[in-house]
């Protein structure tokens, strides 16, 4: 069934970045200016 | 057999250790002696083949030699057999079988075979080197894209994206200037942005670089053939009709039988090839910045400690090769077939990769391992056109056997750079 109008070779590229932000959480807190997560324990 | 190998080690009557006794190759060799020897000797097709080794137009013709298929499996066999029996008793001395035992033993082989399927018919000996080395090329150039990135620490699984992302570039941008040096050159800055891309994911953000190499596939594939769907087939003769490199035959050179058509009358594009693979291996091994790049994927301590700043070294090491990975890419389209295909790469790169290993990080050895692919590529598209009596599908199956046969030899064997695949964290 199809929902919306997207063309299938798409997915395959949202299905690496997925996998790609999955798989690299240095990435994501470079993104979002998060602390280190050593920093995070410390803090606690 | 390892009862066998231990006994192998026991100290011998000087004091010192014996080498083990090493079955492998005797055993390989005396398989495909029988295979040769029954299948295609005794059981093989009574008709005769003509071998031919020029085409239509050369400067000097050779004549044909015809041999009856039959006879010459029997007669491949037999030589076959007697370096099978000799290598075992190599192996039972403790000594190893020359490599020409192993390479008069894999000729026999292909020449036998060759003679099978061409039975009652011609097999034309020059179609098939030219087609193995215009097929190999973009694997040699993914290899050794490869083999340098992991020589200075990074594992490239991305070269089929590499590959992937030169080829559709190169169509593109050719048939956009109808330049098609400009599409060269587009081909390697796309192959060099892939490995940017796959450089700072595992150097910066230290992500596993067999993730991002396979992330990385599955980007580019997924981008060229959106890319491919809604550009390049909306108008194909203004986006994906580049034109292919002339063929340019080299005076004289060209004009020798056999040799002649296979080395000098090529594409730019596998004359780049030719001169690649030494480059890669002086550059390598040779010169003062491979020393450095070896000692980054080595040990990376070691190099940081004289002073190598090993990520950024990393960093521009990588994208350099892929700038080889991406002219490999440009081979496929402009040095072949005129055109971009939906993944036109079928594989390749992970060919490349799988030669990186056979040919154990050496540019010479996995050049060799690639042409061994083309070669048998090539033999299927022949052996489908010549209407053999073997079934395709076991034809087919041939460039695996051969790859698994040449695995099982270097099992073991095979040691990669130390630090290759390992982040280096400064602390």
């Amino acid at each position: 069934m199809q929902v919306a109008d997207v063309a299938p070779e798409v997915l395959v590229v949202v299905q690496s970045l997925i996998v790609l932000f999955v798989a690299a959480p240095p990435l994501v807190r470079a993104i979002f200016r998060l602390p280190e997560a050593r920093v995070l324990e410390a803090a606690k | 057999m390892s009862t066998v190998m231990n006994a192998a080690n026991a100290e011998t009557e000087l004091g010192r250790v014996a080498p083990p006794r090493n079955w492998k190759t005797p055993i390989v060799l005396s398989v495909l002696a029988l295979i040769v020897f029954v299948a295609f000797g005794i059981f093989g097709d009574a008709r005769d083949v003509a071998f031919s080794w020029s085409s239509d137009g050369d400067a000097i013709m050779l004549p044909d030699v015809v041999v009856n298929a039959r006879v010459l499996g029997w007669v491949s066999g037999v030589i076959m057999i007697i370096v099978a029996l000799w290598s075992f008793w190599l192996a039972n001395s403790r000594r190893s079988t020359p490599v020409w035992g192993s390479m008069l033993s894999g000729f026999l082989f292909l020449a036998s075979l060759i003679g099978l399927v061409g039975a009652g018919g011609r097999a034309p000996v020059v179609f098939l080197l030219t087609g193995a080395i215009a097929l190999s090329s973009p694997v040699i150039f993914g290899a050794i894209a490869g083999i340098i990135g992991e020589r200075v620490g990074v594992v490239n699984v991305a070269i089929e994206g590499q590959l992937l992302a030169g080829a559709f570039t190169s169509a593109f941008v050719a048939s956009l200037t109808n330049n098609l040096w400009a599409g060269l050159v587009a081909a390697m800055i796309a192959g060099a942005l892939v490995s940017m891309v796959l450089a700072v994911f595992a150097i910066r953000y230290v992500v596993d670089q067999v993730i991002v190499g396979v992330v990385l596939n599955g980007l580019v594939i997924g981008l060229t053939n959106f890319l491919y769907s809604t550009v390049l087939t909306k108008d194909s003769q203004n986006f994906n009709f580049p034109g292919t490199f002339d063929f340019l035959p080299i005076p004289f050179l060209s004009d020798i039988p056999v040799l002649g058509p296979v080395l000098f009358d090529q594409r730019i594009t596998t004359y780049a090839m030719f001169l690649l693979i030494p480059t890669a291996w002086y550059f390598l091994f040779r010169t003062k910045w491979g020393l450095r790049i070896r000692s980054a994927g080595e040990h990376p301590l070691a190099a940081d400690t004289v002073g190598i700043n090993v990520n950024r070294m990393r960093f521009w090491t990588v994208t350099f090769a892929g700038m080889i990975a991406g002219f490999g890419g440009a081979a496929l389209t402009l040095g072949s077939s005129n055109a971009f295909v939906r993944e036109m790469s079928a594989g390749q790169g992970f060919i490349a990769l799988a030669t990186v290993i056979l040919g154990r990080w050496n540019p010479w050895l996995a050049a060799v391992a690639a042409l061994l692919f083309g070669f048998s590529r090539n033999f299927r598209i022949w052996a489908g056109q010549s209407g053999s009596t073997i079934p395709s599908d076991l034809i087919a199956m041939t460039p695996y056997l051969v790859t698994l046969i040449a695995v099982a030899f270097l099992v073991g064997r095979a040691v990669g750079p130390a630090a290759s695949g390992k982040p280096y964290l400064k602390s």
